[in-house]
């Protein structure tokens, strides 16, 4: 049936990284999924791998990087193995990118119309400059920004943070995309520039979107998405809806990082749990049992042994021995 | 690089085994170290090397090319090329290195009082630091040689103060990211005096940017020395300089090429090993140069394309 | 456009006590040599009246302050005295050479720049393969290759052996053509470089992801995003180097025997002519100023950052 049919479906993806002490994978056989006009959040600390996974779907690994396994299906079309044509058709047209730091991510020597009109021009076929100024500025309407005419001609550093922001939001709507992934988007603004763009995300969410949220904030996921994928070292942890992760939250990672989250709210910031780090996926690189083992408060003999499989169902699932 | 190993032999202390490593190891960084230590031998040890007298004159054989007498033929005068060129080394590279030793001295004594107490000091420096600046480096080397003369002590002070200021540029840049640093903080409070904070804190954090910025500017150093030596500023004949004997190639070069080749190609050899050894010093002791490699390192095969073409986006 | 103007000038008033400050260096290095000063600038074979001319015409009888302040003086009128040599006044024999060496630095400029640029685009493009490491390799043994060496060489094949090129000299478009080769050696292995590191360090900034991430084509990418950014850089080398050019082409202009002032440089030295030397090294120094004061405002000119 026409809705039930995922948007994305990421199968069993395996990413790894080539380094001097052999391939360290960074994602680990990794399931998950996008429907249409959903909001889905991938959280995790720095070192989960998320960022390596919102790569893979966009197509923009780093040169050392390699695909072990898996797929990643899109409208139909496997991205890992689709020829370069069919990608360059999706890519960057019906899947685009919010990043993380909007004022390293506008390229500082043109204007931002220039840079929308580039776009338009390349990926959309607009060639005539006024259409363009046409559509930049019905774009950044749509983003909120109120005087779309002054901010067109101006360069990315006249612009404040939040601008940035917006401007980059709308120049990945301009291509109109089914999904965005959106890699930490807020987390270089601060709290108020935060629910601001934030706001503008689930609007466009409204419209139809899906987004795929990239985010070591449970704050944030909370207010975007309806699903929520918990990444721990590039395994999936557990995920299922936002009101049974929070609530009902299954794994302990997850209850650990809803500790933290609280806390954090607490004190007014965000807090993490000071896990996670690129070098530590070396110390994981053979380890038997489940990853989350020897930082578990609840672990057992069982869980340094084996990996455990994830349990549940398409919704929902955990990966603990614990169930 | 790729690391080769040269021989699986034990070795018993950590700090040599570093430096096997680093410089053993890399073949190409080795094979230019042997030139140039090479080079240097031949030059301290020219009395026992060279055949001849580089300063005896025999003009029945004037002008010969390669023989078995003389391996690099014989010049204008009939001397042996080759005892000159062996003697020249010593004048050009001894030189150069002298002259690089008192940049050195000036780059570190300046740059790092100038860098770590700051303030008026530093400005004055740094303005003096300009205006040696504002003279392109060769035309302030002739300057200084022609007004200070051309003795060899005068010639070594003349090319050292002309390559001082970027010693003293690139040291005070050291210090001063240093002298930043928390924990020479720490240890000033601590109550030691400046000049123990900067000798045995500050200037060893600092080597790793002086011993290839030295090294890198010797090749400098001997180009302007030889350059000197070839404009007549410099080592005037009949001294053997490997500058100045190209100099009196000039005017037999139509038809004797051979007293050309050999001088120059010295020089060259010498400056290469320098620049060679210096870039390779400068990536290895830099620990930030890894970074901008990174990018662009290893494309590795996979049974699956990466999704995103090759690094550029091409499809 | 009120704070580039602000910027332009005071950059010019900063530059003023450097020229200040290198000329009373030269004005202290001439009066290094023992003896008369007057005696020095005279030269050997002078007569007494040419003494007592060169006496009363610096001051040289009178106190050192008073000496410099005339010194001071004639450098910013240009007035840099009267050859030994020629009899004729310095600047002029001056500015009759320095369109020459104009000529050559410029044109051993745009063979550095095009060649460079082009060579730096390619080991950019082509990082860490055996190409790259090539040509990396070639810059740094072509950067070593003394100048003078090169001349001569390249005067050998192609002016003596195969007699396509003049030797040295001045007249036609044929007779810069080796000089040009010789000079451009070492801005071009450093253009290159730059023009290398610039562009790798652009490739792996995040607005360059954004670009490919939007599927963009590499063409242009490239131009407009990695290029554009990285020229910047390389502008200030260029500048640095037409400056060093203009002055240091002293060792090729000797070479070549091409009349520019560095060849005129040598030729007073060789004869002793220490006004001449003077003036010439007050000159080029002056000119390097203002190349790299130009260059650097030109730079402030193109970069958006900066200038709005």
């Amino acid at each position: 049936m026409e809705g039930d049919e995922p948007l994305l479906n990421i199968e069993s993806l395996t990413v790894g990284y080539l380094t001097e002490e052999g391939i360290l994978k960074a994602v680990k056989d990794v399931d998950l999924y996008v429907k249409s006009s959903e909001g889905v959040c991938v959280v995790g600390e720095s070192g989960s791998g998320k960022t390596t996974l919102a790569n893979a779907i966009l197509g923009i690994l780093p040169p050392n990087a390699i695909v072990l396994g898996g797929s990643i299906v899109f409208g139909g079309i496997d991205l890992l193995r689709a020829d370069h044509r069919l990608r360059a058709s999706i890519l960057g047209i019906k899947i685009s990118l919010v990043p993380q730091n909007p004022s390293s991510s506008l390229n500082p020597i043109l204007r931002i119309e220039d840079q929308f009109c580039e776009i338009l021009k390349h990926r959309r076929g607009v060639r005539d400059k006024r259409q363009c100024r046409e559509i930049v500025e019905d774009l950044l309407r749509k983003t909120g920004i109120r005087d779309p005419d002054r901010v067109m001609r101006q360069y990315p550093h006249q612009l404040s943070g939040g601008m940035k922001q917006r401007v980059l939001i709308a120049m990945a709507l301009s291509t109109s995309p089914k999904l965005i992934v959106a890699d930490e988007p807020t987390s270089m603004l601060d709290a108020t520039l935060q629910a601001q763009i934030l706001d503008v995300l689930s609007d466009i969410k409204r419209e139809g979107l899906s987004i795929l949220m990239i985010t070591h904030d449970l704050g944030v996921a909370e207010r975007i998405c309806e699903r929520i994928y918990i990444m721990y070292y590039g395994e999936i942890m557990e995920f299922g809806s936002v009101e049974k992760i929070l609530n009902k939250p299954l794994h302990p990672y997850t209850m650990l990082l809803l500790e933290h989250a609280f806390l954090g709210f607490k004190s007014g910031g965000r807090k993490e749990t000071g896990y996670g780090d690129m070098k530590d996926l070396r110390i994981y690189k053979n380890q038997n049992g489940c990853i989350f083992s020897s930082r578990c408060p609840y672990a057992f003999s069982r869980c340094f042994a084996e990996k455990p499989k994830i349990l549940g169902n398409s919704s929902s699932g955990v990966k603990c021995f614990l169930y | 690089m790729k690391k080769t190993k040269i021989g699986s032999y034990k070795i018993f202390f950590p700090r040599l085994q570093r430096i096997y490593r680093f410089i053993i190891e890399d073949r190409f960084l080795l094979a230019f170290l042997i030139l140039l230590v090479s080079m240097i031998v031949m030059s301290v040890f020219a009395d026992l090397i060279a055949p001849n007298d580089p300063y005896r004159i025999n003009l029945a054989e004037k002008l010969n090319p390669p023989s078995a007498d003389h391996i690099m033929g014989t010049d204008q005068l009939g001397r042996d090329l080759f005892s000159r060129i062996i003697y020249g080394g010593r004048y050009t590279l001894m030189l150069s290195a002298a002259s690089i030793a008192l940049a050195l001295l000036i780059g570190l004594v300046v740059g790092t009082v100038s860098g770590y107490y700051r303030g008026l000091l530093d400005l004055v420096v740094q303005r003096i630091i300009d205006i040696l600046m504002a003279f392109p480096t060769i035309v302030l080397a002739i300057a200084l040689a022609t007004f200070i003369g051309s003795k060899p002590e005068t010639l070594v002070v003349a090319v050292g103060i002309a390559e001082s200021p970027f010693m003293v540029r690139v040291i005070r840049s050291a210090v001063l990211g240093i002298s930043e640093m928390p924990y020479i903080e720490a240890v000033k409070l601590m109550g030691y005096s400046d000049l123990y904070v900067i000798v045995r804190h500050v200037i060893p954090n600092i080597v790793y940017v002086v011993i290839p910025q030295a090294t890198l500017q010797m090749g400098s150093a001997i180009l302007t020395i030889a350059a000197l030596g070839f404009l007549g500023i410099g080592i005037k004949p009949p001294t053997p300089e490997w500058g100045s004997m190209l100099n009196e190639a000039r005017t037999y070069l139509m038809d004797y090429p051979h007293l050309l080749v050999f001088p120059g190609l010295m020089i060259f050899l010498a400056v290469v090993s320098f620049n060679v050894i210096g870039e390779s010093l400068r990536i290895k002791l830099d620990p930030k140069a890894r970074v901008t490699y990174s990018i662009v390192g290893i494309r590795v095969g996979s049974i699956f394309r990466e999704p995103g073409g090759d690094r550029y986006g091409r499809r | 456009m009120g704070s580039l103007t602000t910027y332009i000038i005071k950059r010019f008033l900063a530059a003023i006590p450097t020229i200040i400050g290198a000329a009373t260096l030269i004005f202290f290095l001439v009066r290094v040599l023992p003896g008369d000063p007057v005696h020095i600038l005279a030269g050997e074979q002078t007569t007494p009246e040419i003494v007592e001319r060169l006496r009363s015409e610096f001051g040289l009888d009178k106190p050192i302050y008073i000496q410099y302040l005339i010194y001071l003086k004639s450098i910013f009128t240009l007035d840099f005295g009267t050859s030994y040599r020629t009899y004729t006044p310095v600047i002029s024999e001056i500015l009759s050479r320095f369109p020459n060496t104009v000529i050559l630095a410029l044109s051993a400029m745009a063979i550095s720049i095009s060649l460079g640029v082009v060579l730096g685009i390619i080991m950019a493009l082509r990082a860490g393969t055996i190409l790259d490491k090539a040509l990396l390799i070639f810059t740094s043994i072509y950067v070593s290759i003394p100048v003078f060496w090169l001349g001569l060489i390249l005067i050998y094949v192609f002016a003596v052996q195969l007699k396509l090129l003049p030797a040295g000299g001045i007249g036609s478009p044929a007779h810069i053509v080796l000089p040009s080769i010789a000079l451009s050696h070492t801005p071009l292995s450093y253009i290159a470089r730059i023009t290398r590191t610039s562009m790798l360090e652009i490739m792996s900034q995040d607005h360059v992801r954004m670009a490919i991430a939007r599927g963009m084509p590499t063409r242009v990418i490239i131009f407009n995003h990695v290029l554009r950014n990285s020229l910047m850089n390389v502008i200030t080398v260029i500048g640095y180097f037409v400056g060093v050019l203009l002055g240091g082409a002293v060792v090729t202009e000797t070479v070549f025997a091409y009349p520019g002032i560095g060849r005129l440089l040598i030729e007073s030295i060789a004869a002793r002519d220490y006004i001449m030397v003077q003036g010439i090294v007050i000159f080029i120094t002056i000119i390097f100023i203002l190349v790299n004061l130009v260059v650097d405002i030109a730079y402030r000119i193109i970069d958006p950052r900066v200038r709005l």
